[in-house]
């Protein structure tokens, strides 16, 4: 049992600055590489696994790992503006030094996915921690221990979609399926900016299955949901792994359900406010469970056994 | 080692025996009863229930410092210093030295907290048997007694002009000092005396509650209406948290000076909002009820689930200390009671 001071975190620098989304709430992606040489060769995580970033003088908050395993010498976290930690972190340049200490969490049983076809389902900034997982899959060292990928992500508008290059270097391949949405002024009124979602042709909302699919297209205007009722997976053989705000979540998972997946099949992650990460400060629990320690990956079937408090 | 006896006129020399220790025990300060250290062995109160305040800060004090940092481009980061003195806590009540055995479990498990682990191990813990036990104390209820020697290295038992010593651990054995001049063998009668009082006391707990069936009955009433109706005074001042010998949450915050800073941890309360809320604004917890009840639940429910101890010695300071008078035996009384009305 270790002894050390737990709290105190590894200095880090980083590297590198993404903009992934402007705006209020824009998202940036930051590379970071922890200084030392020892604790970043020891510095081991699993895909799902989350840190604690640190910016000295304003405070400490968790964020999932976004960057795979296989990506050695430094880690990316994609991080939104929302609170003081994360605005501190988005005013801050490359070649800065921040606190980092982890890997936390359980982390996605990477092991019981092997053999089996992957669905991954991100809505909005939940394709952060998705990434971890399917880069890890896509990776070549990785690739064959799994069967197909289905990689669906939504975002509000096109410049709201992260790591676009990324995805255009994906879209390329012909070992994954790739469907994107965006549901931009798909208001209550199903109101359309043409010029804008051009390229995004919509999908018809009232029978999502029943949408005439021009040949080749992945990119839609439509909800994430929607899309997953399109793309229609088989349960076959399957673990859909899905991330995003509450709302989208509850209606991939109903969408997931009418396609045959059963709840051990389906996995998510369960965000709560956390301090400590290491299951003292109290404050994440969900009835008996830690989210720092014992998630944040869950299976359906596991939430749906906890009191409903999250 | 052998159970003793010392005579109360031959405390002040046995404390200057322990100069090696910084001894902690109860004073009485602006009416209410404390502990602080002690410098004059004669300003020590012997006769009290409780103290206002568990002595849970000496391992888990109210603010810490975890680490120290300096801003620079390459920034410094050092360790916090630890606190390496021997301690001696004299004086604790068999409620508040259960508290600890509590506190260990969460503080243990999985990652050792170097901190907490650090005072735990360097102190000395001196017991005093409660012979006139509080209105509000419920000890027996959830485990407890009040010559309970749990979480104890001595325990002692006031018979009038001396003291019953039992020594329970090989950290104990440390502080018995000068045996031979400043303590003798306990003879039938004293062995007779301790037991009466050790009974008298323990009839004298008066308040109790039947917590088997708790836990359970708590599971069914997640969603039950009885948490917005006992909710309703409670004004979220946090008093029974801060006062509560198990209650470990804290918060983690920077205190910046500028150009260097430090980070500390501070006790936190579940009672209040911003406690759980998330940096988008929502609220897993947002009412009154939701962090009542998560309360009850916690002590009686999750806590024994994860750590398989109730996280609740019966003390009763939350009782005696609550603005509006939520009495956690009434509560427990009534969860019991509560019947589910299908709408």
């Amino acid at each position: 049992m270790s002894t050390e001071n737990l709290y105190k975190p590894h200095l880090a620098t980083i590297t590198e600055i993404r903009e992934e989304a402007t705006g209020e709430r824009g998202i940036k992606t930051f590379k970071v590489r922890i200084n030392d040489d020892e604790v970043r060769k020891n510095f081991k995580h699993i895909p799902g696994q989350c840190a604690m970033l640190s910016v000295f003088g304003v405070g400490e908050s968790i964020f999932g790992i976004s960057s795979p395993p296989t990506w050695k010498d430094f880690l990316e976290f994609t991080i939104m503006r929302v609170g003081n930690v994360t605005s501190a972190l988005h005013m801050m340049n490359v070649g800065d030094v921040i606190g980092i200490r982890g890997p936390y969490g359980n982390g996605f049983p990477m092991d019981e996915f092997k053999g089996k076809n992957c669905i991954f389902i991100g809505a909005g900034v939940g394709i952060a921690p998705l990434r971890s997982v399917y880069q890890y899959v896509l990776s070549p060292e990785h690739r064959k221990e799994f069967g197909d990928v289905l990689l669906i992500y939504g975002a509000r508008t096109p410049a709201d979609l992260a790591y676009k290059e990324e995805f255009e270097e994906i879209d390329k391949r012909d070992d994954v399926d790739l469907q994107m949405c965006i549901d931009w002024k798909f208001g209550p009124e199903g109101m359309i900016d043409e010029d804008a979602a051009k390229g995004w042709p919509k999908i018809k909302m009232s029978c999502p299955a029943e949408t005439e699919i021009p040949e080749g297209c992945n990119h839609w205007t439509c909800f994430v949901p929607q899309l997953v009722e399109v793309a229609a997976p088989s349960p076959e053989n399957a673990v859909a792994l899905t991330c995003g705000p509450p709302i989208a979540i509850k209606f991939v998972v109903q969408n997931l359900e009418k396609l045959g997946f059963s709840d051990d099949q389906v996995y998510t992650t369960l965000e709560n406010r956390m301090k400590c990460g290491i299951g003292k400060c109290g404050r994440c629990n969900i009835g008996e469970i830690y989210v720092c320690k014992d998630g944040p990956v869950f299976t359906r079937e596991q939430i749906k056994k906890m009191f409903q408090e999250f | 080692m052998d159970d003793m006896i010392i005579k109360k006129d031959k405390l002040p020399k046995w404390s200057s025996e322990l100069s090696d220790y910084k001894i902690f025990a109860p004073h009485r300060e602006d009416d209410v009863v404390i502990f602080k250290e002690m410098k004059n062995v004669n300003k020590v109160v012997l006769h009290y229930a409780n103290s206002v305040m568990p002595p849970k800060e000496i391992f888990f004090p109210q603010t810490q410092e975890l680490f120290k940092y300096e801003k620079s481009p390459e920034m410094k980061v050092s360790e916090a210093e630890l606190p390496l003195e021997k301690v001696l806590l004299f004086g604790v009540r068999p409620c508040d030295a259960r508290s600890f055995l509590i506190m260990d479990k969460l503080f243990y498990w999985d990652y050792e907290d170097h901190l907490y682990k650090q005072a735990r191990d360097n102190t000395v813990i001196i017991g005093l048997t409660c012979t006139s036990p509080h209105h509000n104390c419920f000890c027996t209820s959830v485990g407890g007694k009040p010559y309970s020697n749990e979480g104890l290295d001595v325990l002692m038992t006031d018979l009038g002009d001396r003291y019953y010593v039992e020594v329970l651990t090989e950290k104990g054995e440390d502080v018995i000092r000068k045996p031979d001049e400043l303590f003798s063998k306990p003879t039938d009668k004293d062995r007779k005396e301790r037991g009466e009082i050790w009974e008298k006391a323990e009839s004298e707990v008066t308040k109790n509650v039947e917590v088997e069936g708790v836990h359970d009955k708590l599971g069914e009433l997640f969603e039950s209406k009885y948490w917005d109706e006992k909710s309703r005074t409670c004004v979220g001042c946090g008093i029974c948290s801060f006062l509560c010998p198990t209650c470990h949450c804290f918060d983690i915050t920077d205190e910046d000076c500028g150009n260097c800073g430090r980070r500390i941890r501070t006790w936190d309360t579940c009672m209040i909002p911003e406690y759980t809320v998330h940096a988008s604004g929502y609220n897993p917890r947002p009412g009154k009820k939701n962090r009542l009840k998560n309360r009850v639940f916690h002590k009686f429910r999750y806590f024994p689930d994860r750590f398989d101890a109730i996280a609740c010695v019966g003390c009763g300071r939350c009782i005696s200390k609550c603005p509006v008078g939520i009495d956690i035996v009434e509560t427990l009384e009534e969860v019991k009671e509560v019947e589910e009305v299908e709408e």
